[in-house]
């Protein structure tokens, strides 16, 4: 009986793996944010809000872990895009949406890029963005807010706060520009990237800077 | 640090793996649990790639962990379906029911499109069965090392493509196996020539051919497929050992197997390395 029912069995057995299989669901990973011209003219009727568009070639995004509990390790990403709104600036609102291209990532050590690149780290062929989407803002003193949003990173949404600087403003015959710094520092084991942590290889917290210059035309 | 990687990624795994192969494989004459050596190989790399990573959550954001996952579905499958059958057309069907379950499992980049995952079994079916038919011709110390060579070279390749948490799993595998040849060698014990037999041969060549899937799924350096192939064929390399000259003299059949293992792997691997040395000059000029 053993042996008619055995082929039975296995194949009962891999259709209901293969049910579970399907059940697994998608990470939902935030689209790469390119501003549409709709969307631009409609924030631009906005009263005194300006929409600014991220130059990818002048804006940049760096990180920084301790490597081996001594010294600091510095990567950085290219491929930042987005939109910046501001409103009434020195004094008013400031909204971000911020999407970094995962598979930017540079050491300037290719054996490096790759590790960084694979599931042990930013998983870009799973997650092939990062992005920073605000849902608030408040005017500190100075050249400063402190901005409130949700950071995605490797399919994980977290809610973070941090001072963003507006380092400069400058109007050319190319159009106006503003720039912005920020700097915070996120513990990557939240974000599911534990390669390292607990063999205090490489350090849990990352220290991150986004530096951007956005355009308005 | 890179002891607690050593101890946890490879050596407890490799070792648990290694002791419970053993046992099934003494177990043979007290009623057949040999069928589940596969099984304990399953069981180190699962344990080994766990060891890497947390399973909470896996199915989103670990999926890469579907590959150690498939393949302890695959051994309890076939392990099961050779336990309670000998009919050689039934244990056909269980070598391919298990081979393509775990390739359907495998829900990984690349690998998306269910057709490509149901061609990926079939192929990994097709491996196993061969490397079913080789290693039951000859159940000695070649076998096992051969086959451990074979898994090294899949994990050096792994290891390139900079993906280190798979390539920790297979190499712990591929330890498992020489851990058993040596075992093989100091206790000389009749009972461990019962050899890998057909859950073996499944659970090996389905982490040769899907582990390879799994690292091209995810290779962000380009490595040639060429070289994933080979990987994926290493084990077969056993095959070498019973070229028709060379089948009817032991000692040099075993190390034709060895060798014929050893040699796809090193293909794989050199072809690799060839290639992210040239893309090294191109981008330092």
């Amino acid at each position: 009986m053993f042996l008619s029912l055995a082929p039975t069995l296995s194949i009962a057995a891999s259709l209901l793996f293969m049910l579970v299989a399907n059940t697994q669901t998608t990470p939902v990973v935030a689209p790469a944010v390119a501003p549409t011209t709709a969307q631009i003219t409609q924030n631009k009727s906005a009263a005194d809000s300006t929409v600014w568009k991220i130059d990818d070639t002048h804006s940049m995004g760096l990180f920084r872990v301790q490597h081996s509990g001594a010294g600091m390790f510095w990567g950085r990403f290219d491929g930042v895009t987005g939109i910046i709104t501001t409103s009434g600036i020195p004094t008013g609102t400031l909204a971000l949406d911020v999407s970094i291209d995962t598979n930017s990532v540079s050491s300037a050590n290719k054996d490096l890029d790759g590790h960084l690149r694979s599931p042990d780290f930013f998983s870009v062929k799973e997650f092939p963005t990062m992005t920073f989407v605000s849902t608030s803002s408040k005017k500190l003193p100075g050249n400063m807010w402190e901005v409130s949003g949700n950071l995605t990173i490797h399919g994980v949404t977290k809610s973070i706060t941090t001072n963003v600087e507006m380092t400069g403003q400058a109007e050319s015959p190319r159009g106006k520009k503003i720039g912005f710094e920020a700097v915070f520092t996120i513990d990557r084991s939240e974000f599911g990237m534990s390669y390292g942590v607990e063999k205090n290889a490489i350090g849990n917290s990352v220290r991150i800077t986004v530096a951007l210059e956005a355009g308005s035309s | 640090m890179e002891m607690q990687i050593l101890l946890f990624g490879i050596a407890l795994p490799s070792f648990v793996g290694a002791a419970f192969g053993i046992w099934f494989i003494r177990r043979k004459q007290a009623g057949g649990l040999d069928c589940f050596f596969g099984f304990a190989l399953a069981s180190a790399l699962f344990l080994s790639a766990i060891s890497e990573e947390s399973l909470i959550h896996f199915a989103v954001l670990n999926r890469w962990l579907w590959f150690p996952l498939s393949i302890l579905v695959c051994a309890s499958i076939v392990a099961l379906g050779a336990f309670f059958t000998n009919s050689p057309g039934a244990r056909t069907l269980v070598v391919l029911t298990s081979t393509i379950s775990a390739a359907v499992l495998l829900n990984i980049p690349s690998w998306e499109i269910l057709i490509n995952r149901l061609f990926l079994g079939v192929g990994a079916a097709t491996s196993a069965i061969l490397l079913a038919q080789v290693v039951k011709r000859r159940k000695n110390i070649s076998t096992y090392l051969a086959l451990s060579l074979s898994l090294i070279g899949l994990s050096v390749l792994t290891m390139l493509s900079g993906f280190a948490k798979l390539a920790i799993p297979i190499g712990a595998v591929s330890v498992c196996l020489g851990i058993i040849s040596v075992v093989h060698v100091a206790i000389q014990s009749q009972s461990l020539h019962r050899g890998v037999d057909l859950s073996g041969a499944v659970v090996i060549a389905s982490i040769a051919t899907l582990g390879a899937a799994t690292g091209f799924g995810y290779d962000t350096t380009n490595l040639p497929i060429s070289s994933w192939v080979i990987a994926a064929i290493a084990p077969l390399g056993l095959w070498m050992g019973e070229l028709p000259m060379i089948r009817s003299r032991t000692i040099l059949s075993a190390w034709a197997r060895i060798c014929g293992c050893a040699i796809l792997a090193a293909t794989a691997i050199l072809i690799a390395a060839l290639l992210l040395s040239s893309n090294s000059h191109s981008l330092s000029e």
